[in-house]
């Protein structure tokens, strides 16, 4: 086998390198005089080979971009089909049952060494070399007597040689293999006459099996000839080599007693000069040589060796005897009828009713028992096969074939028998499997494993039992096998191409863990079993079992060195190393680590808290860690952090879902392409020359956008460019101290003296100083922009929660200087700002619109003191803003802002999202969509959003009558209607973007807007619109967009007096609909309990659209043809 | 606990066909290493040689890892493709490449091979395109496997790598 390769093989050699063996004397390399044989090999593959699968396959070039697979999961899908369960014992056996199982067993081996026909092959190649060893020893020059060169003549000698030995160790076998057929055959027929026996004295059969003998006559003539012959044959060659061996004997023991002799004779020697020098006495003791005594003694001491013993001569009658034990053994006497024999199943079964008291109650018992399987896959529990009753044979057909999804790559996989079902089952017996390697690819092939239980169990009926030592039948423990089929799952495509890449963490597994489950299952086994060693068949499991004995197992489908030498630490250590840990997550982008910019190099110096926090966190679930918290925290700052927990878990949820979209790079991240210029854009460029030329109403270029890596190394600003003020209030007259009327000279003409500063990011700029309540500045102002960490991916610039501010102030100069005389030479002013109002505007909202103009209002003091709004000279500069009533209300900002080079906002996401809505309204949406898009491309329309689930759900499911709070209600409607608006316009607000990066747009119901306490405009607007649904207003929910937040939601009402009046929910402020100055500047759809409307009219600025929905402007989602479906 | 970086690049490669020729490479590290920081696997894009037979794909290699000993250092697995002007994608050769195991910058070849077919797969191959592939990657690195395949030589693949080795010293490896 392949297997037995191991790194045994290679050893030798280092161990022998030393000497000089290698070398001749000559100092040539000692090597053979020809190394290049000229007899012709080939490569002829060996048996084993002949199974294996090919290594490489035809794959047809293949259209593909996503080449690079990405290995997310590491398990893979396991195939498990398990075809049938069959018995070999059961307690519930008969003895008929026990005979039939084994006969069954012998007829298994028996047809396999049928096919293989072992015998008649060896018998036949004896056959052949006798016949060439007869050849051979004819065509011997030295029987011919005719002499060839001596060269020849060994050779043929060890040609004869060979043969000899050739045929010896054939015989052998043969007569071993002949041997066992012998036995068989005779097992075969003893159990069946057993099992004729049993059947006659019970006087009823339970088992199906017949064993059919068909003979075939033969001449006994010449069969007695061919046997003589044989026999004359063996017993030849057995003296020949008898022979050979007794002169081979004879010979070493001519020369071993030749040997003996001397020695005898010099130790007779020896004696005699001793007992000599003892009969001389001690006189004489100088004189003799002190030598030879000493040596005599040696003589003396060397124990007396025995007499060699002649070897037997050969005994020709003995051997004759043997060979005949030998062949009475094997072969079949001379005559008898070759037998062969068939297995079939149509013996009838007695009936029930003809049966002993004791086999009834023994097959109402087997009916009744319930087997089934359990599959576990690390020990842990997958499923169950249905429960199933016994055939008669004891063989469950289960059939069921089962597709296991793993997250890792499984360790053990093991099938249990479960007996029985309820509190009442057993489970008899485990085994578990070897797990295929992902690379092989055995297509529907079943494999067989053995499974072995241990219990004792006593049967009060015909039963045999189990694992009862004492009794005839019951000896054995129950067993079995299971076939089955296990596999990986592959799919079609990744078939086609196996770019498989798994690290050998992966790879080592598999290996070790059949070694594994291989000895697990197969030593108990083997045991009781009593595996043929000898069958071809288990070959490989002997070897596997030899080498497990010596602890030899190796997974060896991998090169590996000694596991553990020279090891620096263990892999505990390894994976414990808490700077790796760090490292590892902040290479995962796991967020608590993200950010880490220097991880120190030692391990000492690393903050080990955050990482415990880490593992905690992961370690225990959120219901827990609630519940622990609660105790040392009370009233609001426990609300808060319930806040928190939940919009982290939310923020987890989303970023889970929303990852493998962001990781899909278009060729736009990647590649920045200049547009070639075509036919139409060169006649536009050359047509703008000839353009009227407004020099004083620039305009804005569009600029490309930046993406990707590029912005790395680039300076991002915010510029901001503040136009002009609209009606800033003046100071009042009476304001201005009488006494100081004299220095105030510098602004006697001017009321006013606003400059705007903003501040965002900790810079702080401001513009030059305008004169009087309309002022005009057209200054650009450039704020140096720092995304958290120098990350300008989408994903972290979503995550800035910066505002930029601009600030209204006065500048108001006091003259301090008292003496008029130094007025020409000296300037001694006080500068003071008197802040007139301010502006806040989100970065969320500046990156997802990529720029913002447009005229704000700016938040103000509820008093202003010592300033007056003089409507007589908020002369409008600008034709289309009309002095009208509401215009008074506030001071008005225009300004623009923009990111440069431009930032590219987030890509909506475009991926399919599940829903619970029925399948025809969400296409009946998606038509309705697209014909308003055609129509009207600036118009934004939608009938499903997103809710905090990830799935779409119908806007007018978020309205339904709200109740607002107690405390909110008063008499008057009006001013309830107030209260709940600021009520509302108090839970603070967070745009999506930041909330949930990543995925955009997402909607809460009122009830999580409530328990997160943080949305944006459209929560906000959802939650007024319920709250005044209550109050019974007519309310709509109005999608549209509005300065500074774009896409926005605001709340439309339509009070009793008809006057429709639209509320910003994150402002509680309410305007007019016919109001040019509100910050909604368009208007999209309208939603309400029941419908969604959509703007088909021409123009959707407020003023000017109608919104009454049952006009003809309106299209609705729900109509006759699509009605609502409810709540599903 | 020693630890490696590795930080190169997959320069190019030359002697493949002239179509578009893009490599995979992937990392593949005995049971005691672990990745820490760094992509394993990668892809480069498809380049077209202008002349010559060299390609360049410049595609960086950035790796960290950290080791229990030094058995099974790392080897990076290269699969080269090649991209015919339908777009369609076969093989061009699978090679395998230790990382080098001294410190220091390291200017690599890795010989490229690839299974060849029966007479009539190679004639497919020639004018159709297709071709034998390996049925899983394993074997291009299963010494035991590998004595049945039939291959041919294929272009070479450069790499530079700069190796940095930490702690190594401490367990008493030298280099």
């Amino acid at each position: 086998m392949l297997r037995s390769l191991d790194s045994g093989s290679y050893k030798p050699v280092v161990i022998q390198f030393d000497c000089r063996r290698w070398f001749l004397e000559t100092g040539h390399l000692d090597r053979m005089d020809n190394p290049i044989n000229d007899k012709i090999f080939h490569h002829l593959p060996s048996d084993c080979e002949a199974a294996l699968e090919p290594l490489t396959a035809f794959i047809e070039p293949k259209y593909g971009e996503e080449l690079l697979t990405s290995h997310m999961e590491d398990g893979g899908t396991l195939d498990l089909e398990i075809k049938q369960l069959i018995f070999t014992h059961h307690p519930l056996f008969s003895s008929e049952h026990v005979l039939a199982a084994q006969l069954k067993e012998y007829y298994k081996t028996y047809t396999e060494r049928i096919t293989l026909n072992v015998t008649k092959v060896l018998k036949d190649r004896l056959l052949v070399l006798r016949h060439a060893y007869a050849k051979l020893l004819e065509s011997d020059p030295r029987t011919r007597g005719f002499h060839g060169s001596v060269h020849d003549e060994i050779d043929v000698t060890q040609r004869l040689d060979i043969y000899r030995k050739e045929i010896r160790s054939c015989r052998d076998e043969y007569n071993i293999e002949a041997e066992k057929d012998r036995v068989l055959l005779t097992n075969m027929l003893r159990v069946w006459k057993d099992i004729k026996n049993l059947r006659k004295k019970n006087k009823f059969s339970c088992t199906s099996l017949k064993l059919i003998i068909k003979k075939e006559e033969v001449e006994k003539e010449e069969e007695e000839e061919e046997r003589k012959e044989e026999l004359r044959q063996d017993t030849k060659e057995t003296l020949t080599e008898l022979e050979a061996e007794y002169e081979k004997n004879l010979e070493k023991y001519k020369k071993t007693l030749a040997t003996w002799k001397a020695a005898y004779k010099k130790k007779k020697e020896a004696k005699k000069r001793q007992e000599q020098r003892k009969s001389l006495g001690a006189e004489e003791e100088a004189e003799d040589s002190t030598l030879t005594t000493a040596q005599d003694e040696v003589l003396l001491a060397v124990p007396d060796e025995e007499k060699p013993l002649p070897p037997e001569a050969v005994d020709k009658r003995q051997v004759e005897l043997r060979i005949l034990d030998i062949f009475s053994r094997t072969r079949k006497p001379p005559g008898e009828p070759n037998v062969h024999l068939e297995l079939s199943l149509n013996h009838s079964i007695t009936k029930d009713n003809h049966c002993s008291d004791g086999e009834k109650r023994r097959r109402q018992a087997v009916s009744k028992a319930k087997i089934s399987l359990r599959i576990l896959i690390n020990k842990k529990l997958v499923t169950q096969t249905p429960l199933a009753t016994f055939n008669n044979d004891f063989t469950i057909q289960v059939n069921q074939s089962y597709r296991m999804g793993l997250s890792s790559f499984p360790q053990i996989i093991t099938l249990e028998v479960v007996e029985g079902s309820g509190l009442r089952e057993t489970n008899i017996a485990a085994v578990s499997l070897p797990i295929p390697s992902k690379s092989s690819f055995h297509k529907e092939k079943y494999e067989d494993i053995v499974f072995a239980g241990s219990q004792q169990v006593t049967c009060n009926h015909n039963g045999t039992g189990c694992g009862l030592a004492n009794s005839e039948y019951g000896s054995s423990f129950t067993k079995g096998s299971v076939s089955y089929h296990l596999n990986w799952y592959i799919e079609e495509e990744a078939e086609e191409i196996q770019i498989d890449t798994q690290p050998t963490q992966s790879l080592s597994v598999p290996s070790s863990a059949m070694k594994e489950s291989n000895q697990k299952t197969t030593v108990p086994g083997y045991e009781r079993t009593h595996i043929d060693p000898n069958h071809p068949g288990n070959c490989e499991l002997i070897a596997h079992l030899q080498k497990a004995a010596f602890g030899l197992v190796k997974p060896s489908n991998y090169f590996e060195i000694d596991w553990c030498e020279g090891d620096f630490c263990t892999d505990v250590e390894l994976d414990t190393s808490v700077r790796f840990r760090v490292l590892q997550l902040r290479d995962k982008e796991e967020p608590a680590f993200k950010n880490l910019r220097l991880i120190p190099p030692v391990e000492s110096q690393i903050l080990r808290k955050s990482l415990e926090a880490y593992e905690e966190e992961n370690l225990t679930g959120m219901g827990q860690e609630e519940s622990a918290t609660e105790s040392h925290l009370i009233g609001i700052d426990r609300r808060w952090d319930n806040v928190e927990r939940l919009l982290a878990s939310l923020r987890r949820h989303m970023q889970q879902r929303y990852m493998q979209a962001n990781l899909a790079f278009k060729v736009e991240d990647l590649v920045q392409e200049e547009r070639i210029p075509d036919i139409g854009t060169i006649g536009t460029s050359l047509l703008s020359v000839f353009k009227p030329r407004r020099p004083l109403r620039p305009e804005r270029k569009k600029r490309d956008q930046v993406r990707g890596t590029a912005l790395g190394d680039q300076n991002v600003n915010l510029i901001v460019h503040i136009a002009q003020a609209f009606h800033v209030p003046v100071r009042h007259e009476s304001s201005l101290s009488p006494g100081s009327s004299s220095s105030d000279l510098l602004e006697r003409e001017n009321h006013v003296r606003p400059f705007i500063e903003a501040t965002f990011q900790r810079t702080i700029l401001r513009t030059s100083v305008a004169e009087g309540p309309n002022p005009t500045w057209n200054q650009q102002l450039s704020f140096p922009f720092k995304a958290p960490n120098d990350n300008f991916s989408p994903a972290s610039l979503q995550t800035v929660t910066d505002n930029i501010y601009f600030h209204l102030y006065d500048e108001v100069i006091h003259d301090m200087l008292e003496d008029d005389r130094l007025r020409e030479s000296t300037v001694y002013h006080r500068i003071e700002k008197r802040w007139l109002g301010s502006l806040r505007i989100p970065f969320s909202t500046i990156y997802a619109n990529s720029k913002i103009e447009g005229t704000f209002s700016l938040e103000e003091p509820v008093v202003l003191l010592g300033y007056v709004r003089d409507s007589s000279t908020s002369g409008n500069p600008t034709g289309f803003i009309q002095s009208s009533e509401h215009s008074k209300t506030g001071t008005h900002l225009s300004i623009y802002l923009t990111l440069e080079p431009t930032l590219p906002p987030p890509e909506p996401f475009k991926a399919q999202f599940e829903s619970s809505e029925p399948e025809d309204v969400l296409s009946a949406s998606k038509d309705w969509v697209d014909t308003l898009d055609a129509k009207f491309s600036q118009r934004h329309f939608r009938t499903h959003v997103l809710d905090l689930s990830g799935k779409l759900v119908s806007m007018n499911r978020f309205i339904r009558p709200l109740k607002p709070p107690e405390e909110l209600i008063s008499e008057d409607i009006s001013e309830t209607t107030r209260r709940v608006a600021w009520y509302v316009s108090l839970i603070p607000s967070l745009a999506d973007m930041t909330l949930f990066p990543g995925a955009c747009d997402i909607w809460a119901n009122s009830e999580q807007f409530l328990t997160m306490l943080t949305g944006d405009e459209e929560e906000h607007a959802v939650l007024l619109t319920n709250f005044f649904l209550h109050l019974g207003k007519t309310a709509y929910l109005l999608v549209g967009s509005g300065i500074p937040e774009g896409q926005t939601c605001y709340v439309l009402t339509i009070e009793e007096n008809g006057d429709q009046v639209l509320w910003n929910p994150s402002t509680a402020k309410s305007y007019s609909a016919q109001d040019s100055f509100s910050p909604l500047h368009a208007v999209y759809s309208l939603v309400n309990e029941d419908n969604i409307w959509a703007n088909t009219q021409k123009y959707d600025d407020p003023p000017r659209v109608n919104l009454d929905v049952s006009m003809s402007g309106w299209r609705s989602f729900y109509s006759r043809s699509v009605p609502d479906p409810g709540l599903p | 606990m020693a630890e490696v970086h590795v930080i190169g690049q997959v320069t190019g490669g030359e002697g493949f066909t002239d179509a578009s020729i893009f490599c995979k490479w992937s990392l593949q590290l005995g049971g005691g290493w672990r990745v820490v920081e760094g992509l394993s696997e990668g892809q480069t894009q498809a380049d077209k040689s202008q002349s010559g037979e060299k390609v360049t794909w410049s595609h960086p290699i950035d790796l960290h890892l950290s080791t229990r000993g030094i058995q099974g250092w790392p080897r990076l697995l290269i699969q080269v493709y090649r991209q015919d002007d339908f777009g369609r994608i076969d093989l061009c050769g699978y090679g395998v490449l230790h990382i080098p195991s001294r410190p220091g910058h390291h200017t690599v070849t890795c010989p490229t091979w690839r299974p060849t077919g029966t007479l009539t797969e190679e004639l497919r191959r020639a004018f159709l395109g297709g071709g034998p592939q390996l049925l899983s990657a394993e074997f291009m690195h299963s010494a035991l496997e590998r004595y049945r395949l039939h291959t041919v030589p294929s272009g070479v693949v450069h790499l530079e790598l700069g190796i940095l080795l930490r702690n190594f010293e401490k367990h008493g490896i030298m280099y």
